[in-house]
């Protein structure tokens, strides 16, 4: 149970991008079409919970030994930084297909600040492992579930009579705004 | 304490680096040469369509 209120709680009532304000960048930024978001969904659910059980076990098993826990952030941007660059060429030597479903959006993950911020929180919040990428996969899923949604609803915007200050970012951001306060909604679920 | 963390933090700033270049030298994948980003404006940004213009 204990589990699974985690993952409800990070997936939709802390949701990282809507209470947080996580990873907003590739939420405005690669939300003009579903297909893209989803993609870009995807991408983001494999860095964060590959960087997450990295970053700690680097945690526990080198910083705290060597007693240089002050150094878990530099350590994480650049752990992350690196894991980007490998995965990528991972995907380009041995999967193609995978590495062109991805395509620009895995190395627009380096920026992405919901990975570092998942790191961090696991390791603030002190989490085991386990508790750790169960944290890992509920932001991911929370982070696809948004950013679907918003592609959704922008896509819809595209077409619908919007005022003409309005059109573009503003109505963008109104809707960010909106979807934030139904999501906050949800905080008596858990 | 200080000699650790140095090291540490010389070790990571190695492997980036490595990782880096060995990306940057990794051939693409047949059909993947045409991908750009279009998500959004920012010209600032090594990823953006502008850029892959002018190479």
């Amino acid at each position: 149970m204990g589990l699974f209120s985690l993952f409800i709680g990070l997936c939709l009532v802390n949701n990282v991008v809507l209470s947080k304000f996580y990873a907003v960048c590739p939420l405005l930024g690669v939300s003009k079409k579903p297909k893209n978001a989803l993609n870009m969904g995807y991408a983001v659910t494999f860095v964060i919970v590959l960087a997450s059980a990295i970053t700690y076990l680097l945690y526990h098993f080198v910083l705290v030994p060597l007693d240089i826990k002050y150094l878990d952030l530099i350590t994480f941007i650049l752990v992350i930084a690196s894991l980007v660059q490998f995965v990528e060429m991972f995907l380009k030597k041995t999967s193609p297909e995978i590495y062109k479903a991805m395509g620009v959006y895995l190395p627009l993950i380096t920026t992405n600040c919901a990975v570092l911020g998942v790191a961090l929180d696991n390791i603030s919040s002190g989490y085991n492992f386990v508790e750790s990428m169960v944290a890992a996969v509920a932001v991911s899923v929370g982070f696809t579930i948004v950013i679907y949604l918003y592609a959704t609803i922008r896509e819809r915007l595209e077409i619908s009579n919007v005022p003409e200050s309005y059109k573009g970012i503003p109505i963008a951001l109104i809707t960010a705004g909106i979807m934030a306060c139904a999501i906050a909604g949800i905080a008596g679920l858990v | 304490m200080n000699f650790y963390a140095i090291l540490w933090v010389g070790v990571l700033v190695a492997v980036m680096i490595a990782s880096y270049l060995l990306n940057k030298r990794t051939p693409l994948p047949e059909g993947c040469e045409e991908v750009v980003c279009e998500g959004c404006a920012d010209i600032a940004c090594s990823h953006n369509a502008a850029h892959q213009k002018e190479e």
